[in-house]
């Protein structure tokens, strides 16, 4: 078996080589000004603080270390390299936003993934609760895995991000940057100096704002004048439905002193529009995220810059293996399904396309059984 | 229109017609009068009894012009940000009132041309209301709090529409910032502001420190060790909204109820919580008693309230979570396992 672990981290690595060997790094603007973190298959932690003059110093590094994981900071900083945060001089950082089916209750959770309780061994489908119902432990270890139905909700999520970018602030699609995150889910960047400069009290209004967080009624003079834009129209196509009305006038007669149905209004409107983005990852200035282009040490998989969400397919398109190539693994529980693949047994030695196998291997449901790779 | 300029100070038209014109600083030592007005500006903005109250008709546009410039030189040498912080505010509110005056075109050409606001004018069914682009909207609004929330108003194409109010609101905050720039240069030449303020400078040395000794400090200091981390008793979230408040930075509306409930819960007097806000630079003692006791549960309907807890904190953006903060949901659950951490390590 010990041997079987062996071979599996060498075929990682070695198509971890082959990847940056044969691929030039995203072009990161202004690159002299980030900083980038790292993380080996061969080490403990990351490796941060450094910085490169170009990308050909980036690339070079690439195939030099092979990292499992690698970020870069969506921060320009003055001195990216330097030890602590105020040594660096912060001097702006794109718009960032995250969109992981982690944090997005879906139905078929209950149909891939588990947990288990620690201390009395307790288990059981789905998210995990907050504390075990049988001993009230909260070490609560999960398995989690992910389905193309929950790759079509980050999709969804993702699309209503999008419109509040391109059509209630006004981005060009020029200026977004979509990217799979390699795993779960989509980054979404905006490339657009007019942003740079906002701090954190305005990122989490941004937040706020395509969380629905907070929204309220306006008042009729403004949801008569400017009826057809941002949450107004949002609430107003909601309420015409519910309410069988179609003036905002209508919908303020027929709501008034009525509490309880304006609160179901804003929550049925916030539920259809509103986005499920991970907010910590928006309103921090500082943080680091996965480089574009670059491979994701857990699955295996380019975190790739999308054109067309709809038609974008993971084991196709995020791929560094071609997939007519096979190989043979034995699998540990794995799951029934990897993104859109269906697996014929969960335990035993199959034979699997490469880029499948190479996911299981990462994420430890899988062992390479031959050398022949 | 030129000559409009001249009344607001801080703008870079009326600093560069300063310049040209050589001020003749003998001339000004003479001028008693002009050296009294200033002091009466500076009491406008120290003195209890004042406050609230502006004068905002500008009869000599040149002679305010020194009159502000004087005071700043006086601010400049004593040089302290919580002084800096309450005159920003104070003479942003009256050059906000005196703009509410101005025309239309005036408005705009201050916020294009002098803040480098992208603002436009709108129509909508023949009344008139401005659009600003949502950077801009942000820099100074995402300070202010309720009604001024993004997802609150109308976005159209990266343009957040504004009324006439709303734009003079945010100019006020524009400005303020910008006085708040013109003051933080400290100046270490003492000299000048002697030989200026010969016989008023004792005054109003005294002045300024009775304002500042308003401000109270209320113990944060004790901390309990928790592996090697040293943690506060008070969590991280109110000591962030006290600090803040001591350093006379205009918290919003959500932060003061948080810190005023949590204060009043742990034990605190409502005294001892309104001299904390004595340091906000719009402070107004009798509005603030009034609001500490309706949280404290004396007035209105006799609940006495509690704090946020931490979800909520997290969502308005004060929480700034230490190690033990993983262990509570709530402030005041927090406040509590501390104080007791901190016992038991005393025995």
């Amino acid at each position: 078996m010990k041997k079987d672990k062996n071979r599996s981290l060498n075929l990682v690595m070695k198509i971890f080589r082959r990847y940056y060997r044969s691929t030039l790094p995203y072009n990161v603007e202004k690159i002299e000004q980030r900083e980038f973190g790292f993380m080996f298959f061969d080490k403990e932690g990351m490796i941060r603080h450094t910085a490169f003059k170009s990308v050909s110093e980036l690339s070079a590094y690439l195939k030099k270390h092979v990292p499992s994981h690698v970020y870069y900071s969506t921060a320009f900083y003055e001195r990216p390299d330097a030890p602590t945060m105020e040594e660096k001089g912060w001097r702006g950082a794109e718009l960032v936003f995250d969109i992981d089916v982690d944090h997005i209750p879906t139905e078929c959770k209950k149909k891939h993934d588990k947990w288990f309780c620690a201390s009395c061994g307790n288990s059981g489908n789905g998210a995990p609760p907050p504390a075990c119902p049988v001993c009230g432990s909260e070490a609560l270890r999960t398995v989690s895995w992910v389905c193309d139905e929950c790759l079509e909700v980050a999709k969804e999520e993702t699309n209503k991000l999008l419109d509040f970018l391109l059509i209630d602030f006004g981005f060009s699609r020029s200026e977004l940057l979509v990217c799979f995150s390699g795993h779960r889910g989509f980054h979404v960047h905006v490339l657009s100096e007019k942003v740079y400069s906002l701090d954190q009290d305005a990122r989490r209004e941004i937040v706020n704002y395509v969380k629905g967080l907070g929204l309220s009624f306006p008042s009729l003079v403004k949801a008569k004048l400017w009826e057809n834009y941002g949450w107004i129209n949002r609430l107003m196509l909601v309420a015409y439905e519910k309410l069988g009305v179609k003036t905002p006038e209508s919908v303020y007669k027929k709501l008034s002193r009525k509490k309880k149905l304006v609160d179901i209004l804003l929550n049925e409107c916030i539920e259809q529009y509103g986005c499920q983005i991970d907010e910590r990852v928006t309103v921090d200035i500082k943080r680091l995220i996965r480089l574009p282009l670059s491979l994701h040490g857990k699955t295996g998989m380019i975190v790739s810059i999308v054109d067309d969400l709809d038609l974008f397919d993971p084991l196709e398109k995020a791929s560094p293996l071609s997939s007519s190539e096979y190989i043979k693994v034995r699998l540990k529980d794995a799951p029934e399904k990897i993104l859109n693949y269906t697996l014929d047994k969960r335990n035993g030695i199959v034979k699997l396309p490469i880029n499948v196998g190479l996911y299981l291997i990462l994420r430890g449901a899988a062992e390479v059984v031959r050398d022949e790779y | 229109m030129e000559e409009l300029w001249l009344k607001y100070p801080f703008t870079k038209k009326a600093v560069d017609y300063l310049k040209s014109i050589k001020v003749d600083l003998d001339a000004i030592k003479k001028d008693k009068n002009l050296v009294e007005e200033t002091v009466k500006e500076i009491e406008s903005v120290f003195l209890k009894k004042n406050y609230k109250k502006y004068s905002i008709e500008i009869l000599d546009p040149l002679r305010n012009l020194l009159i502000f410039y004087l005071a700043v030189l006086f601010l400049r040498t004593i040089s302290n940000t919580l002084l800096n912080s309450k005159f920003a505010v104070h003479e942003a509110k009256k050059y906000y009132m005196l703009l509410s005056r101005e025309e239309e075109e005036f408005l705009l050409k201050l916020a294009q041309e002098e803040f480098d606001l992208n603002v436009k004018e709108e129509e909508f069914h023949g009344a008139k209301f401005y659009s600003i682009y949502f950077v801009d909207y942000l820099k100074y609004a995402a300070k202010l709090s309720g009604p001024w929330s993004l997802v609150n108003q109308v976005i159209k194409n990266g343009y957040v529409l504004i009324t006439r109010n709303q734009l003079n609101r945010i100019l006020q905050e524009a400005i303020r910032y910008k006085i708040l720039n013109i003051v933080d240069k400290p100046l270490s030449n003492k000299e000048l502001i002697k030989e200026l303020f010969p016989d008023e400078l004792q005054y109003l040395l005294d002045l300024c420190e009775k304002y500042l000794k308003t401000t109270v400090e209320i113990d944060e200091s004790s901390a309990v060790k928790i592996s090697d981390e040293s943690i506060t008793v008070i969590p991280p979230c109110m000591i962030k909204i006290m600090d803040d408040i001591k350093r006379g930075v205009n918290v919003p509306h959500a932060a003061r109820f948080a810190i005023t409930a949590f204060l009043l819960n742990i034990g605190k007097t409502v005294d001892e919580v309104v001299e904390l806000f004595s340091s906000a630079p719009d402070f107004d003692e009798r509005k603030t008693r009034y609001q500490v006791e309706h949280i404290a549960g004396l007035r209105g309907s006799g609940i006495k309230y509690t704090t946020f807890k931490c979800e909520n904190m997290k969502v308005l953006g004060f929480c700034y979570p230490n190690r033990l903060c993983k262990k509570v949901k709530h402030p005041l659950q927090y406040y509590r396992l501390a104080l007791r951490l901190m016992r038991y390590e005393k025995r």
